[in-house]
């Protein structure tokens, strides 16, 4: 085929593509529930509302390759990580019987299945159909203590970059996100933070 | 200098005809090079290597000269068909230009995918999200995948594959020539990709990517909430040596598209056309 058979052909493509296309206005984001949403609580049921009350970081480490490399001082958070903590971080949990509610900031609300295994809090992944480690209860069994990591996984290959930002709530380890042929290129930062949550009376 | 001629654009919206049909089989004639540093105007491949994870250059000793055809000014050139006549004969052509006169701009497009399996029509040929994404496992059932591509290119060459005598090449003889093609146009620049995983569906992502990539709008709080609540991967293509930085890596991939060009882009193969050895007819690749 010469090169002008092959305009010919690119041309007709084109002109079938272009006279197809119409613009679709954008649509306002709406935020949905994780994993399906679920009917509101009811009131009159016995649920249990926790606001959360304090937070800190428990660590903040730089991997190389899978292996630990170094601390990272906390005030570079910000700066690797941006408002991520801000808007993943939840506000509010309720819970009622087999059911978590969670609120966040921006709007963002998800809900859950759970169970407990005696102080452990756990949620049902429809996706992988197992039950995943969540929270716990303090010892004095009135607050819930939740651990999460926000990482950056950056990998270079022989012939491209790619840094990969995300998030999970109690990760058992690192190799969570990062699977064997990634690990020789990966410099992974791991911000893992420790949340703390009271109950208290429900408010609007 | 050499601003894109029409038919880049023309082959780029077949590649966007493909992103938009996703449950069909879709043919592709430009692909994403997976071996930047191999390639070379001119080189033989195994036309079956289109979709593996790399690819092979097959070696022919004793090639005839080819002509080398390019935008612009009409050229008389002919090299010997490797990489590095290919390179000095860009390097000399573009030895006089003025990189800082050019447009800091970019062209993107903005599509939703089933799933990384299916991700074909991107980059005109199957790939392996792991190795060109960084995706460790495919996301849950629930999560939209919403891939921005970003690309710029520079410059690009072709040959006229008609005279070519290769056929006649001792080396050749044991070779099947239906499985085989030339490298017969190759496109160089930059490109990355961002994709963004999420709970929200691709239409509010879109609308919110196409806020921070065109109009330049302010994300509003919950705009801002739902891509921290995302799963995000920024990759850049054929540029080890890019630096994504630290701070904001979307504001980092789009300052690396947009920053004054260097000879390097000149010499980073993106997109590349073949052409049959057998019947002299275009490559097409059948994807997904």
């Amino acid at each position: 085929m010469t090169l002008r058979n092959t305009w010919v052909i690119l041309l007709l493509f084109s002109l079938v593509y272009f006279s197809g296309c119409s613009k679709k206005a954008p649509v306002d984001p709406e935020v949905k529930p994780n994993p399906d949403p679920a009917p509101d609580p009811d009131p009159q049921e016995d649920e249990t509302f926790y606001r959360l009350s304090s937070g800190e970081i428990e660590e903040f480490s730089l991997y190389v390759k899978g292996e630990f490399s170094a601390e990272v001082p906390s005030a570079e958070g910000q700066k690797h990580f941006q408002n991520r903590p801000k808007y993943f971080q939840p506000q509010t949990l309720k819970l009622k019987t087999d059911s978590l509610f969670l609120t966040k900031l921006g709007g963002i609300t998800e809900a859950y299945k759970i169970k407990w295994e005696e102080q452990k809090l756990l949620l049902y992944v429809d996706e992988s159909k197992e039950w995943k480690y969540f929270a716990d209860k303090q010892g004095d069994q009135k607050k819930l203590v939740l651990h999460i990591v926000y990482y950056k996984n950056q990998l270079r290959n022989i012939h491209n970059i790619s840094t990969q930002m995300g998030q999970l709530y109690n990760p058992s380890s690192i190799q969570e996100v990062l699977s064997d042929k990634n690990k020789p290129n990966s410099e992974m930062l791991w911000l893992k933070t420790k949340s703390t949550f009271t109950p208290e009376k429900e408010t609007p | 200098m050499k601003r894109l001629i029409p038919i880049i654009v023309l082959v780029i919206s077949v590649l966007r005809l493909g992103a938009q049909e996703h449950d069909i089989d879709l043919t592709f004639v430009n692909f994403l090079s997976k071996s930047p540093d191999k390639i070379y105007l001119g080189a033989i491949m195994d036309i079956g290597s289109l979709n593996t994870d790399t690819h092979p250059i097959i070696e022919i000793p004793n090639r005839q000269k080819i002509r080398v055809l390019q935008e612009g000014p009409i050229i008389d050139v002919e090299i010997v068909p490797n990489r590095k006549n290919m390179n000095d004969h860009i390097l000399n052509d573009i030895k006089d230009e003025d990189f800082s006169s050019y447009v800091n701009t970019f062209e993107y497009s903005i599509d939703a995918y089933p799933s990384y399996e299916r991700l074909g029509p991107i980059f005109g040929e199957k790939i392996n999200a792991e190795i060109l994404l960084g995706v460790t496992k495919n996301p849950a059932n629930n999560r939209s995948i919403t891939i921005v591509k970003l690309s710029r290119l520079f410059n690009r060459l072709l040959f006229e594959v008609e005279g070519d005598k290769i056929k006649d090449n001792p080396a050749i003889a044991g070779l099947n020539l239906t499985d085989l093609m030339y490298v017969q146009d190759i496109s160089f620049g930059r490109m990355a990709t961002i994709v963004v995983e999420s709970v929200s569906d691709s239409e509010s992502i879109k609308a919110i990517l196409e806020k921070m990539l065109g109009s330049g709008q302010k994300l509003s709080e919950q705009e801002e909430a739902i891509l921290a609540n995302s799963t995000i991967h920024y990759s850049v293509f054929n540029d080890p040596q890019a630096d994504l930085g630290d701070g904001d890596t979307f504001e980092n991939v789009k300052q690396y598209m947009k920053g004054i060009p260097t000879k390097d882009d000149f010499l980073r193969p993106i997109y590349f056309a073949g052409q049959s050895l057998s019947d002299g007819g275009m490559v097409g690749n059948l994807v997904k």
